[in-house]
């Protein structure tokens, strides 16, 4: 009984974290565009298809599960994973816009975007190592 | 056959640009629906025997990036209604001109309403349905090109898209016709125009055509009355009397080459967890027997975790020519056989005009229900008041609408 009650407080602990854990959005190092979050949230919805400096981007997008990309999808671009599937499925269908790529992990998106000049990515902020910049965190 | 040519070469195109390693993307969208109406009507095709048919389909589309700004999309889809037949629903080229404009040629989606890009796509819409006292036009594609334009202009999202092309098919359109008709659309002119800031979206589309559809061909009465017009005249001028120019009216009745008209104009809006989405319609075709008709309907629903409730209202009418049976030259003939045949003449094509009428409401009260990220349940009840008819018909219709 008391180790259920652990586990459930650990659950709960281990939720609040996810919750409250900061995100960072990163850009590779050569990239001297600084963002704001209307601007990151253009870029991820597909909307903006350039940095302010003008080099084209490539949005690197964590895939459903991961825990991140709940929390970035409700604080940054403001709805719900059915409403950016239907967000999505109305410009794919109609061949005005595809979804960014999407990759696994923290350590995928830090990886892409270390590796691409003009990749943008979302990791939770204590998955920021020194080969990205961070540009916002939310 | 030269259309299903192009299609195939397209696909085939996909195919190749798979081989030679561009990156394809395959989705899919899918819905299972199904409805019964109240004992003894007709409703949105369903009757009151319960089916999963009507509604139902399947669709797969594959996008190939052919590198240098060139994608080539093909959507192939199988409506239960055809038998869950495949068929091209869409086909086409894209060339990215600039960063916020595209071009795009091939069998493109007719932009008529707020929701034709991805009508048959339900996971978008909260309805079973889109609303039907709009969306009754019963084609969705046409052949030819469209120019898109997407950008931004200070906080508002400005979408703009131009069309061009043709369109010929076989279409049932709007809400009561059970008969299919050939349509032929030429020089199909359109701009659609759709604003968005953060909660408010307005759209303003607008077509225009020539449109021809062989009535005749489809119902034995049209046919008599067209013919027997044009012989009256013949007969007059057999008396030696003056033909009364009834060739005039036979073409002022039939549909061919005549100029018709579309504007479709939406507010949606999603703020704090409400919808609320209004469209209003207008379809004119001149120089013909067909009425003018009007739509429009109000949905508002709510967003409550993963359950949508909507309440939605419609209306549906036409306004008739009646000039066309009204003013029929005056004749006086001493062969009352013949006043009679001209007699009848006129009642049938006051019949013809008659036959446009429509007067009706609607509302509809249902469920989105998210159940999976990719996949939504949907219930609702709508009740259709046919004024004209004085008649009252319902109908439960539900499904599941996925995406993958």
């Amino acid at each position: 009984m008391k180790k259920i009650m652990t586990s459930i407080l650990c659950a709960t602990a281990l939720m609040s974290a996810q919750v409250q854990a900061e995100i960072a959005v990163i850009v590779n190092p050569a990239n001297d565009s600084s963002l704001d979050k209307g601007e990151i949230s253009r870029i991820f919805l597909g909307k903006k298809k350039s940095f302010p400096n003008g080099t084209s981007v490539t949005p690197i997008n964590l895939s459903e599960g991961a825990a991140t990309r709940g929390s970035f999808d409700s604080n940054v671009l403001n709805k719900s994973s059915s409403q950016l599937k239907a967000y999505w499925s109305k410009l794919v269908f109609t061949g005005k816009g595809t979804p960014p790529k999407e990759v696994s992990s923290d350590a995928d998106v830090v990886a892409a975007v270390k590796s691409d000049p003009s990749a943008i990515g979302y990791v939770d902020a204590s998955a920021v190592t020194g080969d990205v910049k961070v540009v916002a965190k939310f | 056959m030269k259309k299903t040519l192009i299609y195939t070469s397209l696909a085939l195109a996909i195919m190749q640009s798979y081989s030679a390693s561009a990156e394809i993307r395959f989705n899919g969208f899918a819905s299972i629906k199904a409805g019964i109406a109240s004992s003894d009507d007709i409703l949105y095709e369903y009757d009151d025997e319960i089916d999963f048919k009507n509604e139902s389909l399947f669709a797969i589309q594959a996008s190939a990036d052919m590198g240098d700004k060139l994608s080539a999309t093909a959507q192939i889809m199988a409506k239960g209604r055809n038998d869950f037949e495949a068929e091209f629903e869409w086909a086409f080229l894209t060339y990215e001109l600039t960063e916020t404009l595209q071009v795009s040629a091939g069998r493109i989606r007719t932009p008529f309403y707020k929701y034709s890009d991805y009508l048959d796509v339900g996971f978008a819409y909260p309805w079973v349905r889109p609303p039907r006292s709009i969306y009754n036009i019963g084609f969705a594609t046409i052949e030819g090109i469209s120019l898109y334009h997407s950008d931004m202009f200070g906080d508002w999202d400005v979408a703009t898209q131009f069309i061009y092309g043709n369109f010929n098919d076989t279409v049932k359109p709007f809400l009561y016709n059970e008969n299919a008709y050939p349509v032929d659309i030429q020089d199909a002119l359109g701009l659609s125009v759709s604003m968005t800031r953060d909660w408010f979206n307005f759209r303003v589309g607008y077509l225009q055509g020539d449109l021809s559809t062989d009535f005749a061909a489809v119902s034995p009465a049209v046919a008599s009355i067209l013919n027997g017009l044009r012989a009256f005249d013949q007969a007059l001028i057999g008396l030696g009397a003056q033909p009364l120019g009834l060739e005039q009216k036979a073409q002022d009745v039939e549909m061919v080459e005549d100029p018709a008209s579309f504007l479709d104009v939406s507010i949606n809006i999603d703020y704090n967890d409400f919808l609320i989405n209004t469209e209003w319609s207008k379809l004119t075709i001149d120089d013909s027997f067909s009425a003018d008709r009007e739509g429009w309907f109000v949905s508002v629903g709510k967003r409550i975790g993963d359950f949508t409730p909507y309440i939605v209202i419609e209306h549906f009418d036409s306004e008739l020519d009646e000039s066309l049976y009204q003013d029929f030259p005056t004749l006086t003939l001493p062969i009352p056989e013949l006043q009679q045949n001209y007699a009848a003449l006129q009642a049938g094509v006051q019949g013809l005009v008659f036959s446009d009428k429509v007067d009706n409401d609607a509302w509809t009260v249902g469920v989105r229900y998210n159940f999976h990220p990719s996949a939504a349940f949907k219930i609702q009840y709508t009740e259709n008041d046919d004024k004209f008819m004085n008649q009252t018909s319902s109908l439960i219709s539900f499904g599941v609408d996925l995406v993958f």
